[in-house]
């Protein structure tokens, strides 16, 4: 079935994340990214990067793991020293956004892992939630309200999956029992969810179930002592523009409605291009990737009909005289069709007409 | 030429010795690191072979923080290879600071290099007050403010030193001895190289031993450290019971320090760059195998992230993750081959 409307995805869910990496029209307020260490979301955030700068979006880089300034980088903020950050992260944005007076403004956060755990640790005070939404609304300031516009602000947030969360330091549940894990009150909160997967890891998965082996597991999965990242495999040949990252996009539109899709995103592009090559879409559906691409003949019945032991198919002569047949009361509608519920029958020299029996 | 960094090694090391690195070697009980460490060390100091590009970025000070393992395991490791620490340590090229000379209250930065003349317990080591993150931030924060070899006075006076060196090189270990005179004398300190490299063993023994210290502290201390230094090195243990017992089961299992090793061990992968992943063979053990080592790029990919993606992106592409199969022998030396060769 997936295959069926195949075109239809290709339309429309490549539109939704050409618009959803760009940003345009303010469509995911809070992007949160998934990523392990098998497949950092670091080349996703080079992507929002380059496409914002593309843009003239003013990009704000809240850096808790790297550093050195990456090139697209308009503001490069340095919340490594965990301590100080929070009184300070919010208010150095908003100056930030002033000093830039540009209406799009990007804020990418590198990494939640230091954010999650300090809000789950009693003694640091920090409220999730709150700090994303002073991110998202920065207090008015007098110039804006004047003109009556809210700068369009979206927050990109990653959040690394494989680092569980450290135990709390206070005696363990004493801090807030009731309350959901980080990661559930960010996928909550989270207007598009994008996973970024490996594409040698879903290329071996997809091998192993044509031959309906178990998927191989990579690095921490593994469960072998020692072993953190696991070792990609080396047989996989991909010419070097197909190598690129896969996307497993969940988007939640005002609707309500969720939208699933899996998309390829190409690393490999040369970045220096310019004009139309560079805003042209580079972003394709997983199922256009010629690793993944499924042929034509494993999707038509025929091909899933093979291994029967009789025909059920026609052949063309078949198909032919059956078109050829003409069904009863074809020529019936064509005389006296349109005159309502009329019961058009001839009777035939069996039938016995007897009034009081068919007046009904 | 043998060289007492493996060749399969050698650009991976390299590449760690870029500026605002870091780099993490996990290590499980059966196969401990310290040749790693050393080996990473005197990469620090003399560079790796059969590269040109880092011959101009040798020449970095060090800054060697042992919490585990005690100096003279170091420097008898280090003699084996070539590095003589001892020397090192009093010509100030390695500041080392003993995280196994705690509770003595003296902290000895004894400057006077003609006291301690072989006697390897009167090098020039600073001492920590205890293993708190006070202190540990104090001593190297110390360590970082003292003036380092670039005067000229000192580097004079390296010349004769590193002819001491070989020296005492030749008489051990034959081959590799001629070229640690030659690194050192071409190197120039230069003030652009003013940022020392850290290697700190045992990070994680921290959060073992002080249970007041959370993992966001010290993973800020880290952090802070690193936008100090040149190249931050680390070396953690990886074990199974330190690394997955949290990860599989529900969020609420797991001891504390299972739960903080595993967040600080994968957290600190994220910030990586290349991770150096020591372990047994998954087969059992052999008597012409020490282990299993990997090589994996972690989650900083700062190279093609950062500003000068595009001198460096060829050097870049063809370092892929690897794994080889490595034998310590007796006489330090190392042997790493990859699997079937």
């Amino acid at each position: 079935m997936a295959h069926a409307n195949l075109s239809h995805r290709r339309t429309h869910n490549l539109l939704l994340i050409s618009k959803l990496l760009n940003q345009r029209d303010h469509a995911s307020p809070l992007t949160l990214v998934l990523d392990t260490l098998e497949q950092p979301a670091k080349p996703l955030l080079r992507e929002y990067l380059r496409r914002a700068r593309l843009s003239r979006t003013t990009t704000i880089l809240l850096a808790f793991e790297t550093f050195v300034k990456p090139r697209d980088v308009d503001f490069f903020l340095e919340c490594h020293d965990s301590t100080k950050v929070l009184d300070t992260v919010a208010r150095k944005v908003s100056e930030v956004m002033r000093k830039s007076g540009n209406k799009r403004c990007l804020i990418l956060i590198d990494s939640l892992a230091t954010l999650v755990s300090m809000s789950t640790s009693p003694t640091s005070n920090l409220n999730l939630t709150a700090f994303l939404s002073s991110l998202l609304q920065p207090p008015p300031q007098a110039g804006q309200a004047e003109q009556g516009q809210t700068p369009q602000i979206s927050v990109v947030a990653v959040y690394h999956t494989d680092i569980p969360l450290p135990a709390p330091s206070a005696s363990p549940g004493s801090a807030y029992p009731y309350s959901p894990s980080p990661f559930a009150l960010l996928s909550y909160l989270a207007t598009t969810i994008i996973t970024v997967h490996s594409l040698y890891v879903l290329y071996s998965e997809t091998l192993a179930q044509a031959k309906s082996r178990v998927a191989p597991v990579f690095g921490l999965g593994e469960e072998i002592e020692g072993v953190v990242i696991g070792l990609k495999p080396k047989g996989v040949a991909v010419k070097p523009e197909e190598q690129g990252i896969v996307l497993e996009l969940e988007h939640r539109r005002k609707s309500g409605r969720g939208v699933l899709e899996w998309i390829f995103l190409p690393t490999a592009v040369d970045r220096h291009q310019s004009g139309a090559q560079a805003v042209r879409e580079i972003a394709t559906l997983l199922d256009d990737h010629p690793l993944f691409r499924k042929s034509k003949e494993e999707e038509t019945p025929e091909q899933a009909l093979s291994g029967m032991t009789f025909e059920l198919g026609l052949t063309d002569r078949q198909r032919l005289e059956r078109e050829g047949v003409v069904l009863p009361y074809f020529d019936a509608q064509k005389a006296g069709g349109g005159e309502g519920g009329r019961i058009l029958y001839d009777m035939g020299v069996e039938d016995d007409f007897d009034e009081e029996e068919d007046e009904i | 030429m043998p060289s007492s960094i493996p060749a399969p090694l050698a650009a991976y090391i390299a590449d760690c010795l870029t500026p605002d690195s870091q780099t993490l070697v996990t290590s499980v009980l059966s196969t401990p690191a310290p040749w790693l460490c050393l080996r990473l060390l005197y990469a620090g100091l003399y560079g790796v072979e059969d590269s040109a590009r880092h011959t101009e970025q040798t020449g970095h000070e060090v800054i060697f923080v042992s919490l585990l393992r005690p100096l003279s395991l170091w420097t008898e490791m280090g003699k084996k290879m070539g590095l003589d620490l001892p020397s090192l340590l009093k010509s100030r090229r390695v500041r080392y600071i003993d995280g196994l000379a705690g509770g003595t209250t003296s902290s000895t930065m004894s400057t006077g290099s003609a006291t301690a003349e072989s006697d390897p317990q009167q090098l020039p080591t600073t001492r920590l007050k205890s293993m708190a993150l006070k202190d540990i931030r104090d001593a190297l924060d110390g360590v970082l403010k003292t003036p380092s070899i670039s005067t000229p006075s000192t580097g004079s006076s390296a010349t004769p030193l590193s002819s001491s060196t070989s020296t005492t090189g030749s008489a051990r270990g034959g081959a590799l001895t001629p070229r640690i005179p030659t690194a050192a004398a071409t190197r120039s300190f230069s003030p652009a190289a003013g940022r020392p490299t850290i290697y700190i063993d045992g990070i994680d023994f921290l959060l073992a031993s002080q249970p007041a210290i959370s993992t966001v502290e010290l993973q800020s201390f880290l952090a802070t450290l690193r936008s100090k230094c040149h190249a931050l090195m680390l070396a953690c243990q990886a074990d199974s019971p330190l690394l997955h017992s949290s990860s599989t089961t529900s969020p609420d299992a797991g001891t504390p320090l299972e739960r903080n090793h595993a967040h600080f061990i994968t957290s600190l992968a994220h910030s990586t760059r290349w991770l150096f992943q020591l372990r047994g063979l998954d087969t059992g053990s052999a008597n012409d195998i020490s282990g299993v080592i990997r090589v994996s790029r972690g989650g900083d990919d700062s190279i093609e992230f950062g500003p000068n993606e595009g001198q460096d992106k060829n050097h870049v592409q063809d370092l892929v993750d690897a794994e080889w199969l490595y034998q310590l022998k007796g006489d330090g030396s190392v042997r790493v081959w990859a699997r079937g060769e």
